[in-house]
């Protein structure tokens, strides 16, 4: 076997079973593997309508095909489940180490089902795989779960866990790897907690097998060359990290800020990349195999804010900064260090309590409730929040619903910026359209992750395009969620992909992924079928929802979004145009009016 | 002649450009009428090529010759993978 090991490891946590079987083939091919083949068993095995934290949801960790391959970031893992916080699909993403290891272990999937009757976490070496009691690690943060496991097992071993917050069954919890990378979205996390697994740990040497290991070796090079090339000219992201990304959306007007009350923040400065970097910047950090480097080794020396660790990234400077209002950027720091420690969504958590925040404003929640003051701006009380959340303790056990459920509780849903309950990531979509579609139509909720077109949009890759107009946005988020499907069914990074091994065009031809697929698998795939396997995993996903109860009634996005037009910055006056471009995004994808897909559409996919 | 004043801000990598006498990434410039982006960008040799984004008041400009205004505000950076 080429490029998939064609194994999966299934972990019955009822009945304390392990088991191998062989993936089929076809499957793979046609599902490409990570995130497809994944929502091909989650779709064959789990009813659409099941409870989330009930035993028969089952969690699915799945590499690609590329990951653990010479490729540049061919390092990445996907966790899919039936998400407790949307009710609708997972696609949480991490990099680190530990995707590289899971892949090495020699299978391409874990599925763990069922729940065990006290924590355990899964030891999985290879064909060697034993589920051990966790109970003494029940109640820990993941950075002491992670040591005392490599104790355990083998130090040289990498560590997938969850912390108080998923333990807990917080809906914005989080799978941490490698203590500072996060599987953070849809509360993957409490699902991990709600079966009783505490952490899953990898080690093997079965590498990817390849194809054409010269060819593929010779391609991986090249590409690598190319990003050094790029990077010599000099390349934000290794210099800033993503926190370089304030200072432009809040150029655009798009900065998420107090709620998305508007998108330009008055403290940007102070939350920018040249700040982290001036004031806690240690060495800018790899994933493995990667040339980019965009991760940063970071400590906090100011006084009540004292730590160490990795980030924050952008999502976390717009979550947890700019829209509680807080420029501090040592407390958003420290809260960052805390969510990683404690297994929080970032976003999630950031734009819960920034909903809080505009809700105590306008006396809407009691302080009584709260157990204190909750201003926007105050750092203090949103490092508070964050730790009260992951243990549910006072109004973290609110918080710990996630802002749609919240607002909800205090009768104004409509203040949750939320699309299918999940939080929004930095990306206003008033002033970037085509961002507002994505949110809209994702199958995880809102999420930039799932066809980022904030790339061109934003960003000018790989060309840039008009955020304000809503022309040809349908057909572009349409591409762009199919070439972020296939990213995230390879085993890539998209900070590599969208660049280097797509074409140098908005469309996203995928001409190199195309190459990079064969000479890892023989596959002898063309660039139309890899995209249509793409379709595929996306049509897949969407008739999941659908049987879920989540169809076009959740296509839409808050009435802030669609009616409360911003009211500075470069999209003043503008909302989502989201009735205009809707309409023809189902079109563009083969579905008819209520945004089903047509018989038509599912046989040419082979859905049918 | 009656010259303009534009504001100047070049993000991330792009800092590296900056003149002398910039604070916090920013700077303001006189340019005589009539200027163009292409004209102001160039002087501080930021690349006319698709490997910058430009913006002008926060807004995508028609191209490279979009004439500057007095009291505009031009952005650029290095098109680069987001956050």
């Amino acid at each position: 076997m080429y490029g998939w090991h064609n194994k999966l490891l299934r972990v019955n946590l009822t009945d304390q079973k392990v088991s191998i079987e062989d993936i089929d083939p076809q499957v793979s091919k046609d599902y490409i593997g990570g995130r497809g083949v994944a929502m091909r068993y989650l779709f064959n095995e789990v009813d659409p309508q099941v409870d989330p934290f009930a035993p028969e949801n089952k969690l699915i960790f799945a590499t690609g095909p590329l990951t653990a391959t010479p490729a540049p970031t061919g390092n990445r893992y996907m966790v899919i489940t039936k998400s407790p916080l949307s009710g609708a699909l997972t696609n949480s993403n991490s990099g680190g180490d530990f995707p590289t290891w899971m892949k090495r272990t020699g299978f391409d999937i874990f599925i763990f089902e069922g729940k065990a009757e006290k924590p355990v976490y899964v030891w999985v070496n290879e064909d060697q795989v034993e589920i051990r009691s966790a109970e003494h690690l029940w109640g820990k943060d993941t950075h002491a779960t992670t040591d005392i496991i490599l104790e355990e097992t083998d130090p040289k071993a990498k560590v997938a866990c969850i912390g108080p917050a998923g333990e807990n069954l917080v809906l914005m919890a989080a799978i941490m790897n490698d203590k500072h990378r996060a599987a953070a979205r849809s509360g993957v996390g409490a699902v991990m907690g709600s079966k009783n697994l505490k952490a899953v740990v990898c080690q093997g040497d079965k590498n990817t097998r390849m194809y054409d290991e010269a060819g593929m070796k010779q391609l991986s090079v090249k590409i690598s060359k190319e990003v050094g090339a790029d990077i010599k000219k000099g390349s934000s992201l290794r210099e800033y990290g993503t926190a370089y990304v304030p200072a432009v959306t809040n150029e655009l007007g798009i900065l998420p800020t107090r709620n998305l009350q508007t998108g330009v923040f008055e403290g940007v400065d102070k939350i920018n990349g040249p700040a982290l970097r001036d004031q806690f910047l240690i060495s800018h950090k790899p994933c493995y195999r990667c040339p980019i480097a965009c991760g940063r080794l970071t400590e906090v020396d100011v006084p009540g804010y004292e730590g160490k660790g990795e980030g924050p990234e952008y999502e976390t400077l717009a979550a947890i900064g700019s829209s509680c209002g807080i420029d501090n950027l040592a407390a958003i720091t420290k809260a960052n260090y805390y969510c990683n420690e404690l297994g929080l969504d970032t976003i999630s958590i950031g734009m819960t309590i920034a909903c809080a925040m505009e809700m105590y404003e306008k006396e809407i929640i009691p302080e009584g409730d709260i157990g204190q003051p909750l201003r926007f701006g105050d750092a203090d009380a949103m490092i508070a929040m964050v730790q009260k959340t992951a243990y549910r303790e006072g109004f973290g056990d609110t918080l710990a619903l996630g802002s749609y459920r919240m607002a909800e509780k205090y009768g104004h849903p409509e203040l949750a910026v939320t699309a299918r309950k999940q939080e929004f990531p930095g990306y206003d979509p008033r002033g970037a359209q085509g961002m507002g579609l994505l949110y809209a139509t994702s199958n995880i909720g809102a999420s930039h992750m799932e066809g980022d077109l904030a790339y061109s949009e934003v960003f000018g890759v790989p060309e840039k395009i008009d955020p304000l107009s809503t022309d040809r946005k349908p057909e572009l988020i349409m591409r762009f969620e199919d070439a972020f499907a296939l990213i995230d069914a390879a085993g890539l990074c998209v900070f590599l992909s969208v660049r280097y091994v797509f074409d140098k065009d908005v469309m996203l031809w995928p001409t190199r992924l195309t190459e990079l697929m064969n000479l890892t698998t023989g596959a002898g795939y063309t660039p139309a079928e890899i995209l249509t396997a793409a379709e595929r995993i996306y049509n897949l996903e969407r008739i999941f929802l659908i049987a879920a109860g989540s169809g076009s009634n959740d296509d839409t996005l808050p009435y802030r979004m669609l009616h409360e037009p911003l009211t500075e910055g470069p999209a003043k006056g503008r909302v989502v145009d989201l009735h205009v471009m809707l309409p023809r995004f189902y079109q563009v994808r083969g579905w008819d009016e209520n945004g089903v897909p047509t018989p038509e559409k599912l046989q040419a996919l082979g859905l049918a | 002649m009656m010259s303009m004043k534009v504001m100047v801000k070049l993000f991330a990598s792009y800092r590296k450009l900056l003149p002398a006498e910039s604070v916090n990434g920013k700077f303001e410039v006189e340019l005589p009428p009539g200027a163009t982006l292409a004209d102001l960008m160039s002087r501080y040799q930021v690349p006319l090529t698709e490997d910058s984004v430009f913006l002008i008041n926060g807004l995508t400009p028609a191209g490279l010759d979009q004439e500057l205004f007095d009291g505009d505000t031009v952005a650029a950076f290095s098109a680069m993978a987001g956050g």
